[in-house]
């Protein structure tokens, strides 16, 4: 076996007696009914914090969940199959991602700079900037007031940055104020990314942050899968809906607070909020609006985006994408090839599209 | 020390011995002589297999050509501070290289489809294929009749195949007949490669056939530096010459007897012969065509056109492209970040186009 497997069958040892833990106090089930659903997740290939957080440690919940649910070793076998692994960069790095799209005609944030702490940056009028006062200078008067930064090879929205300008100073989120100098300087001393993509901060349609009640960015998941005669199919779709206070909308387990929400996909409507943890929230725990029956703005132009992209992207067969609504129309947040797998009652449907071209 | 810096020392330890050897066979003794110089070469960051190739073990040259030449670590520092790794994937992978090419609009060879060994293939109209039967019937009869096969991350113009169709077979470069089944094979069995891409084969500008006297597709080396204004340099170019009867113009130290010949960056004018052994000459040895002097047809277009690329390619802030003059115009054929260093006589100029980039590029 080889080294990185050993490494990951460690990982899950170690996970296992926190996550009895966890469940014994999420369902106050016995040790003994725990460790058997466990036993059946890992013979199913579930990692165990995952068969936790999908609820499949529960005692009460029949054997049946299981073939409801796709592990994500057995979607990541699945997407292996559809995607060559060499194409995987144009994805996965943020900064070869946005540059991509925008040459290809797929709408993106607009891409101001791209960061590099061992070589220069670039910027997007062409310039190439060599030195830190260079890059004071840009982020304090050249570049627009209203900026995300996002490392290059960052996932579930980890080490994204904020920043709205006001008087040469920085401003993130919460209020605090920071010198570009002292933004350069996180970007320097971050031990995990040598390279960090600088763009325009996207607003939602206002419908949508009238539901939400914040101006954080909220998008859509929609996983395409090609098919053999070139056509594009969208089986799966849902919305991410901050419930938290954080900036970002990924669902990271529900650790942030925020709610994962399934959509109609032929008329782009919400549907009923699904957990299979715990209890979801019927309203929008900020807005107190209801969640269920919201109609998402440009459905019809959203869901044509994402074909054209997803064609622009073949030989990739299947992709998770992230997709703002703003008031102008659908933009392209990222892609991801190794996106997680569906909730039940909408993995059939992807593992389904992925056979079926296989088929063809 | 990290496992690439143990695996670098142990490479270089391994050359030592033969490369001693093939030095003091060239040079007719003198070992300790060889041996003094071997240890300068280390000290300028030297492989000794690459020492060896640019005469650098000759105990009869002066000290003083070291700092005429750059060593292909130096070369690769440069070359490390000018671009940014993350970017590599998207050169070193032809695949993803020509698909980049095509959405920049930047003229490249047609890809016909692009093959992989674990996940379906497209086709240029976007139909994809998986499984023997679709892709021997997609070779049979879709595709074209005379193609190139790439390996996705071949270098050195290694694992190419040149083929072309006749009477439902396939026949490659050197007359040996493969039905469209072992072609499928032969991609599906390649340890090296899990990708390949299928594409058009292109002819060289008459006048460059004419020199050499090959059918070979022989490009151009070009060297572009970006400029902190955004302006692109053309640091150096070199023709590179089919000398033997192989289809691929690689130098690769002269193994394949291929030519290299330096050409003038603002006119397209070849200006010296470059061969292994560091013999010069002026006339194509096959033909007997006289190669300094000859104007590179379209150059003014194919600087034009390396430089838009550059543009399309940055924050890669130095690539050598390989550009292939054809009758009507140029392309790009490849991009490499990790180009050869230039040679002896160019080496100063080659380090300027460095300056607004890096501030003081190393040299030895």
């Amino acid at each position: 076996m080889e080294v990185k497997g050993l490494l990951r069958r460690a990982g899950a040892i170690a996970e296992i007696p926190g996550v009895v833990l966890q469940a014994k106090r999420m369902y106050h089930g016995t040790t003994l009914g725990i460790l058997v659903k466990l036993y059946k997740s890992i013979t199913r290939r579930y990692l165990p914090e995952e068969a936790f957080y999908r609820g499949l440690l529960n005692p009460t919940v029949p054997d049946s969940e299981f073939d409801r649910n796709c592990s994500r070793s057995d979607m990541a076998k699945l997407q292996r199959s559809r995607n060559p692994l060499a194409w995987e960069y144009l994805l996965a790095d943020k900064s070869i991602f946005y540059r991509y799209c925008e040459l290809a005609g797929i709408p993106v944030p607009s891409l101001y700079a791209l960061w590099s702490k061992h070589t220069p940056g670039w910027t997007c009028n062409g310039r190439l900037l060599t030195r830190r006062d260079q890059w004071v200078t840009f982020l304090e008067r050249d570049c627009p007031p209203d900026i995300v930064i996002k490392p290059n090879r960052g996932v579930y929205g980890n080490g994204i940055q904020f920043f709205q300008r006001h008087d040469g100073r920085l401003l993130d989120p919460a209020g605090r104020a920071f010198s570009a100098g002292e933004v350069l300087d996180s970007l320097v001393s971050d031990r995990e990314f040598d390279m960090f993509v600088i763009q325009a901060r996207l607003r939602n349609h206002p419908l949508m942050e009238r539901l939400h009640g914040t101006d954080a960015l909220h998008t859509l998941r929609i996983v395409t899968v090609l098919q053999a005669d070139g056509g594009c199919v969208i089986p799966y779709v849902k919305y991410k809906v901050i419930g938290g206070d954080a900036y970002v909308d990924n669902f990271r387990h529900g650790h942030l607070g925020n709610i994962s929400m399934e959509i109609d996909i032929d008329t782009g409507t919400l549907r009923e909020p699904y957990s299979q943890r715990v209890e979801p929230p019927r309203v929008h725990p900020k807005s107190g609006r209801a969640l269920a029956g919201f109609q998402i703005p440009f459905w019809e132009e959203t869901l044509a985006t994402v074909k054209d992209c997803a064609r622009k992207f073949s030989p990739i067969g299947t992709v998770g994408w992230d997709v703002a609504v703003t008031p102008t129309g659908p933009v392209i947040i990222e892609g991801n090839i190794w996106y997680d797998p569906p909730s039940p009652s909408d993995v059939r449907p992807v593992i389904s599209a992925i056979h079926l071209a296989d088929a063809c | 020390m990290d496992a690439d810096r143990i695996t670098r020392h142990t490479r270089i330890l391994l050359q030592i011995p033969v490369v001693v050897a093939q030095a003091v066979m060239r040079h007719g003794g003198h070992l300790p002589a060889i041996a003094r110089k071997l240890v300068l070469s280390l000290k300028h960051r030297y492989e000794p297999r690459e020492a060896f190739a640019k005469e650098l073990l000759d105990p009869t040259l002066p000290d003083s050509e070291f700092s005429k030449h750059l060593s292909r670590s130096n070369m690769s520092r440069i070359q490390r501070q000018c671009n940014p790794a993350a970017w590599e994937a998207l050169l070193a992978d032809k695949s993803v290289f020509y698909r980049y090419c095509t959405v920049c609009g930047i003229p490249i060879p047609t890809v016909y489809a692009t093959f992989s060994k674990y996940s379906p293939g497209v086709t240029q109209s976007g139909k994809l294929l998986a499984g023997r039967q679709q892709w021997v019937s997609y070779l049979l009869e879709e595709c074209p009749p005379e193609i190139v096969l790439k390996p996705n991350h071949g270098f050195y113009g290694f694992g190419i195949m040149f083929l072309e169709r006749t009477h439902g077979e396939f026949v490659d470069n050197y007359g040996k007949h493969f039905r469209a089944e072992a072609v499928y094979d032969r991609m599906m069995s390649d340890k090296k490669s899990d990708m390949f891409v299928i594409q058009e084969r292109i002819r060289n500008h008459r006048d460059i056939a004419r020199l050499s006297g090959s059918q070979a597709l022989q490009t151009m080396r070009m060297t572009t530096v970006l400029q902190a204004d955004g302006s692109v340099t053309l640091a150096w170019a070199h023709l590179k010459l089919a000398g033997g009867e192989h289809l691929v113009d690689n130098y690769r130290y002269g193994e394949l007897n291929n030519l290299m010949a330096g050409v003038d960056t603002r006119t397209g004018v070849v200006r010296q012969m470059l061969l292994s052994h560091n013999s010069k000459i002026t006339a194509h040895p096959k033909t007997g065509i006289p190669i300094v002097g000859f104007q590179i047809p379209y150059w003014s277009e194919s600087r034009a056109l390396v430089e838009r690329s550059a543009r399309k390619f940055s924050p890669l802030g130095t690539i050598g492209w390989d550009v292939a003059v054809t009758q009507n115009g140029p392309m790009i054929i490849e991009g490499n970040i990790w180009y050869d260093p230039p040679s002896a006589p160019d080496i100063a100029d080659f380090l300027a186009a460095f300056r607004t980039l890096i501030p003081t590029p190393k040299k030895n």
